[in-house]
């Protein structure tokens, strides 16, 4: 699946992806397409800048961590993140249920 | 060149500079360093997506931050208000009612640029011509307070006999929001550096939610209709005078029409 047929919930992926435990930008990446069966093979370049803006927002907090004698940056969500989530999700429930009504 | 160093000077070409910059550019060595092979895309391409997203995240930051120090300001000049004790002589009424007309004009425009600004602000996706505008309408509103600000240091000046407890008030309520308003101030100029000029954005139709935004007129008027109302209710039963709420509704009337004639296409009012 293409980022243009994921834009828009691209927000909800990362934060979806963050939920059960803090992982660095690769490892978010790796997640999606672990977590979606590799349908979700998002460009990159993309993923970065929206970490960027979601801590800028609040939902995220990040700090560096040391790996392989490299430092490398870990995401992770906040209080505010959780509530975000939980209301997308609900949303995408409510999208998803009223797709499959119409479509079946 | 390598690809980290392009990336770099393209951060530092779309306005990302100094620790953010080096951030974004150690994060992405540890990609690479991950996966050799990964496709981030080009320098260029990466640089004008974070600018796109630090500049959103910035411009609701803006609108935040503007309405929080706006609400500053009102709090402080409701409460100057509220401890006003108009005396039947006043030493420099001229100062004094220009200054109050100057009070009553800057917090109005405030107070509508700033709700404005938030409401814009608030949606989940904004395009960089709405971005713009919601970082025109902070400006305004942060404007108008300034001159909110300045008008009642003035007023708590010139406005004598007046107790000194409440000389004391009106000259903090002018002074206290102040910085306050350059801390939001800057905080749009830092998210202007990431906006790129170009496009136009839609009016008032945009803020309003759902059916209401194909009425975008009717509501402004309906608005316009229900300050005015208000003005003249005020004014009669504060004033005891039948005659002083319709003749302020009138000069409200008149300050909203040049406000909207002036500030409209700024603000984005229309589409």
């Amino acid at each position: 699946m293409t980022g243009e047929a994921l834009k828009g919930h691209l927000d909800a992926l990362v934060l979806a992806a963050l939920r059960d435990a803090p992982l660095h930008g690769y490892a978010i990446i790796e997640e999606l397409r672990r977590r979606s069966g590799g349908t979700f093979a998002l460009p990159e370049g993309t993923v970065y800048p929206v970490l960027h803006r979601l801590e800028a927002d609040g939902l995220l907090s990040s700090s560096w961590s040391a790996a392989s004698g490299r430092r490398r940056r870990v995401y992770r969500l906040t209080r505010r993140g959780r509530a975000a989530l939980a209301r997308r999700r609900d949303d995408w429930r409510r999208f998803a249920r009223a797709v499959e009504a119409v479509l079946a | 060149m390598n690809y980290l160093d392009e990336l770099r000077r393209e951060l530092a070409r779309v306005g990302i500079g100094g620790a953010r910059a080096a951030r974004i550019v150690e994060e992405l060595a540890d990609h690479l360093a991950c996966d050799p092979d990964a496709d981030l895309g080009s320098p260029r391409l990466v640089a004008e997506r974070f600018a796109d997203e630090l500049g959103l995240a910035g411009t609701r930051r803006a609108a935040k931050l503007g309405f929080g120090a706006l609400a500053l300001v009102a709090a402080l000049l409701a409460a100057a208000a509220a401890d006003a004790r108009y005396p039947q002589h006043v030493h420099d009424a001229r100062a004094v009612a220009l200054t109050g007309l100057l009070l009553f004009a800057s917090a109005q425009v405030a107070f509508v640029a700033g709700v404005l600004a938030l409401v814009r602000g608030l949606r989940r996706s904004l395009s960089g011509a709405e971005r713009r505008l919601v970082l025109r309408r902070t400006s305004v509103a942060l404007g108008a307070g300034a001159v909110t600000c300045c008008a009642l240091l003035v007023h708590g000046s010139v406005f004598r006999p007046m107790p000194s407890a409440w000389i004391a008030l009106t000259l903090a309520a002018g002074a206290v929001p102040l910085p306050f308003l350059g801390y939001a101030a800057s905080s749009v100029r830092a998210a202007a550096r990431l906006t790129p000029p170009g496009g136009r954005a839609p009016g008032l139709s945009r803020d309003l939610p759902g059916p209401l935004g194909r009425h975008a007129r009717a509501v402004l008027a309906t608005l316009v209709v229900a300050a005015v109302g208000l003005v003249v209710v005020q004014g009669a039963f504060f004033e005891r005078s039948a005659s002083e709420g319709p003749s302020r509704g009138l000069v409200e009337l008149a300050g909203l029409a040049l406000g909207t004639a002036v500030l409209g296409r700024v603000l984005g009012l229309f589409s």
